[in-house]
């Protein structure tokens, strides 16, 4: 269980979260959603100590996250963050055993238990067969997978996952959300795609400059109102065909549509 | 992990290594001397009683000290070279990145040139290098940190700025010198340990154990800030506080360094490379294999340095540049996307 009470974090004198509330229920996937610029990053980061909120409380199953020790906290909760760059060559079971630090003293050694939980993250992922491979030579579905699987090497109850699907062709994204929702840890994710927060998430928060401007189910908080506030863009807003789940349609300025007719000359 | 050879065997092959490349340091020169008469001296001379013999002088007076100190720079700058790489996240950064050299260099002709600190005789030119290399740093530190952070893009880019600054004023002193003593700052600046006495070794080599420790400990640490300040933050560690600490000690070691051999260029950018090639990244192996490793290559470059263009002396860092520029561009071609070039 997540809890995010009355969040606020300013950066360099300027409010970029206000007063955010986010409730992750145990084992749920819950989105976080905006445009560009809304706060989600920031507000994720709080999660993670790499920003401080100027006010509220962070919870993690009602303890106070901002209280612990790092170390402590980072047994709690892990993180795939979006800064996804390699400067230096790995072979995918080191990148997972980077998970393993939290658990580890200073000069302690990798011992079973640490191989057996970097090979079972990967299982889980599906990517167990990776594990001697350079990072450098996977596809980015892959690669996202094997950090989701070094965050799970962390050994939490709670994911934080900032943006999982970007960059991602859509079988990847399918593939990657899959794998998040069926986890059955606690997730928060920052989510791009409407559709597909519609169709994973438990619940989401709709963020517009730095407040949550709605948050509920999927089907209540993605509606044409809401997109338009947040975005300032114009949608449909139809019910997907097999799951029922609110499914985004762009529109075009023009509101005419074009029959094709079988006698159109090529 | 499967794919990668056991640390152990290892770390056992670069200590052959190292001993291997020491023995000939020592044995090779104007006056050739054999393996065995090598040891024999320096058991002689551990066991607590020396022969007064030619080879005894030799080997203990003038060759050892060096191979010593060559080794103890080799592995300090190859180890600050790894650290400083993952502190601003860049593969073509190296020791000197960050000013210490240039710092160095302007305290080192000043002392050359003018005989500042001539109170400190044999000290004065480490002495300036010293001050000179941790003025840089405080410099550099100061003008990059903000509320205690290191940005590490801006870290690298007031190295560099910095660095020009100095060289600057290094060149301003040698265009106002007279040549004979431009020929030995040029010396200098270009790295030999052709005065290498036993009195150099402590420090460095004091200073590279000590700076080891904490580096070593904070292996995991480096992993993962490797990976990235989030990923870091994420699995615990303290980026703020860990990039301040990277700082100080590279800073320290580094500036040891250049005070007792000039500026040996291309060592902390090469050999980490190399290392990071035949072990991997993770760098609980880097570091150990590194020193050794990095050691080895100077010892024998110094020998090269020695011999090449006998009786007289080349400068460390022209054979360390001649000798590295290549590999690394070996390695950048067979290496495509380590470098940028996968797209």
């Amino acid at each position: 269980m997540i809890d995010i009470r009355s969040v606020s974090v300013e950066i360099d004198g300027k409010t970029i979260v206000d007063n955010a509330t986010v409730h992750v229920p145990d084992g749920k996937l819950v989105g976080l959603l905006g445009p560009n610029g809304s706060g989600k990053s920031t507000l994720l980061k709080t999660l993670y100590r790499v920003r401080k909120p100027g006010a509220g409380r962070i919870e993690l199953d009602g303890q106070d996250l901002l209280a612990m020790p790092a170390r402590d906290a980072a047994r709690r909760i892990a993180v795939v963050a979006q800064d996804a760059t390699l400067e230096f060559d790995a072979t995918v079971a080191e990148v997972v055993m980077i998970g393993r630090t939290p658990h580890k003293k200073g000069l302690a050694r990798d011992n079973a238990d640490d191989h057996d939980t970097v090979i079972s993250a990967l299982e889980r992922v599906g990517c167990a067969e990776l594990a001697d491979r350079s990072i450098h030579t996977l596809s980015g579905g892959e690669r996202q997978r094997v950090f989701i699987a070094r965050a799970l090497a962390q050994g939490c109850d709670h994911l934080v996952l900032d943006e999982p699907t970007n960059h991602l062709d859509i079988r990847y994204q399918v593939e990657v959300l899959e794998i998040v929702a069926a986890l059955g840890v606690s997730v928060l994710a920052a989510l791009h795609d409407l559709s597909l927060a519609g169709l994973f998430c438990d619940a989401v928060y709709l963020m517009a400059e730095g407040r949550v401007i709605a948050d509920g189910e999927p089907a209540q908080v993605i509606t044409v109102p809401a997109v338009r506030a947040a975005y300032g863009a114009d949608v449909l807003v139809v019910e997907h065909p097999e799951h029922g789940t609110p499914h985004l349609v762009p529109r075009r300025a023009s509101a005419t549509r074009q029959t094709p007719t079988d006698s159109t000359p090529i | 992990m499967r794919g990668r050879l056991p640390l152990t065997a290892t770390l056992l092959g670069c200590l052959v290594l190292l001993v291997v490349a020491m023995t000939l340091g020592v044995a090779v020169g104007s006056v050739a001397l054999s393996p065995g008469q090598v040891w024999r001296v320096v058991i002689d001379h551990l066991a607590g009683h020396p022969h007064n013999s030619v080879a005894d002088s030799i080997v203990w007076q003038i060759r050892l000290p060096r191979v010593l100190l060559a080794a103890v720079v080799g592995a300090a700058l190859t180890t600050t070279g790894a650290v400083v790489q993952v502190l601003v996240r860049n593969s073509l950064a190296d020791p000197y990145l960050l000013g210490i050299s240039s710092g160095a260099s302007v305290g080192a002709t000043a002392v050359l040139l003018f005989g500042a600190l001539a109170g400190l005789g044999l000290w004065a030119i480490s002495t300036g290098a010293v001050i000179g290399a941790f003025a840089a740093m405080v410099l550099v530190f100061a003008v990059t940190q903000r509320n205690g952070h290191l940005a590490p893009t801006k870290l690298l880019l007031t190295g560099v700025v910095l660095s020009a600054m100095l060289s600057s004023v290094t060149s301003y002193l040698l265009f106002r010198a007279n040549p004979q003593a431009t020929q030995t700052v040029l010396f200098w600046l270009l790295g030999s340990f052709g005065n290498a006495t036993w009195q150099q070794l402590p420090i460095p080599a004091l200073v590279l154990l000590v700076a080891m420790c904490p580096l070593y400990a904070q292996s995991r640490g480096l992993n993962a800030l490797a990976a990235g300040p989030e990923v870091a933050a994420s699995v615990g560690v303290d980026v703020p506080r860990m990039r301040r600490r990277l700082f100080v000690i590279t800073s320290l070691i580094a500036g040891v360094a250049v005070a007792v051999s000039g500026i040996i260029g291309f060592v902390g950018l090469v050999v980490p490379h190399i290392v990071r090639l035949v072990v991997g990244s993770d760098h609980r192996r880097v570091l150990p294999v590194g020193a050794l490793f990095g050691a080895s290559f100077t010892v024998i470059g110094d020998l090269l340095a020695r011999t090449i263009v006998s009786p007289q002396e080349m400068p460390m860092g022209v054979i360390t540049a001649f000798v590295g520029a290549p590999t690394l561009l070996v390695l950048i071609r067979r290496r495509p996307h380590l470098y940028g070039g996968a797209e």
